[in-house]
């Protein structure tokens, strides 16, 4: 599991838990994706070490009269892991057509 | 909480639905977090969503989206417990866990694999012998033709040629008939010379078949004719690896059969084989060459029925058709020419039938039993599942307090039990293999055992017994097991839980059908072999110790006249006679117990002329004059043969018991003369009586038989040599050999064996029978002992506390042992009611196979049922001798 390549949805999470969106919801809004592929994808994260889950401070949460919410950090692993894909996607989109010159073939 | 009543809003209520759903499909370890994430996310949202000027639709429709995906992510989570890799881990702690406990595993493994085994291997024996069809195309339409002699009360009676062709020529039911018969000829003309087994066919026969050659061709119709000067001939496939080690260039080589030259034009495929035919003894049991029968006119006769005929029935008709339309050219047949068809008409059988029909009641017998070691194995496994969950019970517990969901230890437990099933159903495939190799060397009677082997059938069918049986039995305990009373389990440390009503009384229950059954086996296989020592004791009429046969066979080419061939048996008895270590020395044309057969009617010269069809029939040997004293059978009346009986004195006959009781029940047959239509009447003087010798053994009933001194008349070029000898009578093969080669190397000898293997291959059938259900006796008594012990030692382990306030109190030792052994006779008694019952319903089966002793033999019964109880006792024993010194002091500080 842990020497499978990331998928890109995978990796927009990670990346978005990385750069500072911490919150399950918050995530969902910063990547347009849906609840039903991020929080399947965070569990894995978290599962995988990738991730860290903790807990908001409950006196932050009793002042917004609200209960604690879990927010998501990035492990040393995740960001080792993160940098590679980056690197793969790089890599891919290097070499994927800019336009449709080339592909008439395969359209035909 | 955001699932929480007010405020209420509609699209709110919505939402938290959406989570009530998602929260019950979350997997119970993680629900919790699950569940507080999930809540704080959504009320978060909500207030974002409602601060200000109420919730928009757009958020609104987001809102109901994201609870939404709530239900996905718990699907997704409880996905997680079925991955691969999930039920490795699974399947890696059930493992351990029964590797930590190797006795418990080891006797499960072991019950499994019996159970398993023998089943497979009598499935494998029952499917091949009974339900695979023959070998051959189409072979529902193959069928056996006989003739049926009503007098005599025999359906498969050989076929005389001239019916043989009147059915040919004159039904429409078959495609064609083929006439089979089996003999011996003398391989000659080359560097050594040899019996082999030969069988002469039409033309038809192999068409009828549907068997190609595996090189060369077979015979052509008008090869099939006596006017042909072609002398074509078939070598089996072992015959042709054998004698020319399967060269090629065998085709077209002219070989020597009898003196005859005949050319080899085809091979036979290396599995065909026809043995199967009920009158099929020669002298080799092998059938190495085959040739066209090639029928001469003269051959077309009433009298003499020698044929076995094969036929295939034209596509869409019935066997009753056929049977119809032959009956009717019979009824024809018997008014035209009752002279030789008076008390005949035919009967067909199918081929599948003719080959396995005798050995189907042994082999469904057995079936029948080893169904019954299944159910006791099947029994045994619940019960160690059974105590091994209650054992359990407190372990299941804590997992469940801890949050295991009940699915998870369901499967859990289910993973064990189809690890043991699996590991068992393996083993049982070994073991069911070197039943099927034991089973096909024992049971050298039983047709087509040769094609017997484990394949995918059987495979299947084994794994998926174990499998079945491990699920059923996995099953019960698992779900008990899996929601225990939890406060009561882990307080009671789960000692008690076993003992609490139902599944003491399933398992007791179990042990009592397993005993039970045992039973019904011991009882089956003490009737077996209880008729086995009858049919010992009973004998053949002669004593079979020390005495060696040997059949030897003169050619007719090396030896034309009749009386150089006398002459030549008289000499080897003689020079035998004289050789040292040998008692006595004789010869007869049949054999006992070989099966070799040769049979007359006759008449009684002093009586009426009985009506055609309706002539008395016997047995028929030419004897030398000791041949009575050789094998040591009783003079009854009269004399034997002696050397008064010169070929040229008046003709005289010697009859066995048998005879004289059924045609002079109260009269002297001495001196009375009977008369034999064999060519011209022979008409002999009955000189004297003699015991009866049961020619197939000893539970077939012997018929009337007459001897014949050989000198006064004997057509025949083959006798078999009888020697009582002093030591070992295998030892003596080497003197019949050295008499023979003095008298004529050329000569060849065959089926040299004692006589004792004679009778060994006689009662064959019966004591692989026997033998077979005797193992399954002892499978399943090892079985349910292995039961009883169990259910015992279980329920002293449980009574611990209770064993120890009794000694506390002042009980004794023996007291609490007796106890112990008191409650496991309980149980035993029961089942063997029980047994008794049930035996006395199922030993009806064996009616068939019982000799000298009713199916309700009571001393079968008593020794079976006293042998279990003791055995039972036995079980008990070490369970009560544990209960006996239990410690009252740790038993009650336990409590």
């Amino acid at each position: 599991m842990a020497r499978r390549t990331l998928g890109i949805t995978t990796v927009q999470v990670l990346h978005a838990v990385a750069s500072g969106t911490r919150y399950g919801f918050d995530i969902m809004d910063q990547t347009g994706l849906a609840s039903g592929t991020v929080y399947p994808a965070l569990s894995r994260l978290e599962r995988t070490g990738l991730l860290r889950a903790k807990w908001e401070d409950p006196r932050i949460a009793r002042d917004e009269k609200r209960p604690p919410r879990k927010y998501y950090q990035i492990t040393p692993d995740g960001k080792e892991r993160l940098l590679r894909a980056a690197e793969r996607i790089r890599e891919l989109e290097r070499t994927l057509p800019r336009d449709a010159t080339g592909l008439e073939a395969s359209t035909a | 909480m955001f699932a929480a009543p007010p405020p209420r809003h509609p699209v709110r209520s919505l939402c938290a639905g959406l989570l009530r759903l998602a929260t019950r499909l979350a997997p119970a370890s993680e629900r919790r977090t699950w569940v507080r994430e999930w809540e704080a996310e959504l009320e978060h949202s909500w207030r974002r969503a409602t601060r200000g000027s109420g919730l928009r639709a757009g958020a609104a429709i987001e809102m109901i989206r994201r609870s939404a995906g709530a239900v996905v992510h718990a699907a997704w989570l409880r996905g997680q417990d079925w991955r691969p890799e999930m039920l490795m881990q699974d399947l890696r702690f059930a493992i351990r866990s029964l590797l930590k406990r190797p006795l418990f595993t080891g006797v499960i493994v072991l019950t499994i694999a019996l159970g398993i085994g023998v089943n497979a291997g009598i499935f494998s024996v029952l499917y091949h012998v009974v339900l695979e069809p023959l070998p051959f195309e189409h072979p529902e339409d193959l069928v056996m033709v006989w003739e049926r002699n009503i007098p005599r009360d025999n359906p498969t009676n050989v076929v005389a040629p001239a019916n043989f062709f009147v059915w040919r020529e004159e039904t429409s039911s078959f495609e064609d008939l083929a006439a089979v018969t089996w003999f011996s000829q003398a391989l000659s003309g080359t560097e050594e010379p040899e019996r082999v087994g030969a069988v002469a066919v039409n033309a038809s026969f192999f068409p009828i078949l549907g068997v190609r050659p595996y090189r060369g061709r077979f015979f052509l119709p008008e090869e099939d004719n006596a006017a042909s000067t072609e002398r074509p001939i078939v070598l089996s496939y072992a015959f042709w690896q054998r004698r020319y080690g399967g060269d090629e260039d065998v085709l077209g080589r002219v070989i020597q059969l009898n003196g005859v030259d005949r050319t080899v034009i085809g091979i036979l495929p290396p599995q065909f084989s026809f043995d199967y035919l009920p009158y099929a003894f020669n002298a080799t049991g092998t059938q190495d060459v085959w040739m066209p029968q090639g029928f001469e006119e003269a051959a077309r006769t009433w009298r003499g029925r020698y044929l076995q005929v094969v036929g295939r029935l034209k596509d869409g008709v019935s066997l009753e058709r056929a049977r119809t339309e032959l009956t009717t050219v019979a009824s024809r047949l018997e008014r035209e020419f009752p002279d030789g068809q008076a008390g005949w008409t035919v009967n067909i059988v199918p081929l599948q039938e003719q080959v396995v029909g005798d050995a189907r009641p042994a082999l469904l017998i057995l079936f029948g039993a080893v169904t019954l070691v299944l159910l006791i194995a099947c029994g045994n496994v619940a019960n160690l599942l059974l105590s091994r969950s209650t054992a359990r019970s407190q372990e299941v517990a804590v997992r469940t307090a801890l949050g295991a969901s009940r699915l998870r230890l369901v499967r859990q437990l289910l993973t064990e039990s189809g690890v043991l099933s699996l590991a068992g159903g393996g083993l049982g495939l070994l073991f069911a293999l070197g039943l099927v190799k034991a089973l096909v060397a024992l049971g050298p009677d039983v047709p087509r055992l040769a094609e017997v082997g484990l394949d995918g059938a059987v495979v299947a069918f084994t794994l998926g017994v174990a499998l079945l049986t491990g699920f059923v039995f996995g099953l019960a305990p698992a779900v008990r097991a899996s929601r225990p009373d939890l406060v009561d389990s882990l307080k009671e440390g789960g000692a008690r839980a076993g003992r609490t009503g139902s599944v003491l009384r399933a398992r007791n229950a179990l042990v009592v059908t397993e005993i039970a059954l045992a039973l019904v086996l011991l009882v089956g296989s003490g009737l077996l072999i209880r008729s086995f020592a009858n049919l010992m004791d009973l004998g053949v009429g002669f004593d079979t110790e020390h005495l060696m046969s040997a059949e030897v066979a003169l050619s007719s080419r090396a030896y034309p006249e009749q009386a150089e061939r006398l002459q030549f048996f008289e000499d080897l008895v003689d020079r035998l006679q004289r050789s040292p270590g040998v008692v006595a020395a004789s010869a007869i044309t049949n054999l006992p117990l070989s099966g070799s057969q040769t049979g007359t009617s006759f008449w009684l010269n002093d009586r009426a002329l009985p009506a055609e069809g309706e002539f008395p029939v016997a047995d028929i040997r030419w004897v030398h004059r000791d041949y009575r004293t050789t094998m040591g059978i009783p003079l009854i009346r009269g004399r034997f043969f002696d050397e008064t009986d010169r070929a040229d004195a008046p003709l005289r006959v010697v009859i066995n018991e048998t005879t004289a009781r059924q045609f002079f029940p109260n009269a002297d047959p001495i001196g009375r003369t009977i008369s034999m239509p064999w060519g011209d009447t022979l008409v002999a003087e009955i000189i004297g009586v003699v015991g009866d010798v049961r020619h197939n053994g000893p539970e077939v009933e012997p018929r009337p038989k007459l001897y014949w001194h050989h000198l006064q008349w004997q057509d025949r070029a083959n006798m078999s040599v009888v020697l009582r000898t002093e030591g070992d009578p295998a030892a003596a093969a080497g003197t019949i050999r050295a008499a023979v080669r003095e008298l004529d190397p050329a000569v060849p000898l065959y089926n040299v064996h004692p006589m004792t293997y004679w009778m060994a291959e006689a009662m064959a059938s019966r004591r692989f029978t026997m033998l077979t259900l005797a193992v399954f006796a002892l499978v399943a008594l090892t079985l349910a002992t292995i039961g009883v012990y169990g259910v015992m030692s279980y329920n002293v382990s449980q009574r611990t506390q209770e064993f120890g306030v009794r000694l506390a109190l002042g009980a004794g030792r023996r007291d609490v042992a007796l106890q112990v052994i008191r409650s496991g006779l309980k149980l035993v008694l029961v089942a063997v009611a029980i047994g008794v019952a049930g035996a006395l319903a199922v030993s009806r089966l064996l009616r068939g196979f019982v000799y000298g002793v009713t199916t309700r033999d009571l001393t079968s019964f008593a020794v079976a049922a006293g042998f279990l109880i003791l055995v039972a006792v036995l079980a008990c024993w070490w369970p009560a001798h544990r209960a006996g010194r239990v410690d009252p002091i740790r038993a009650l500080r336990f409590e």
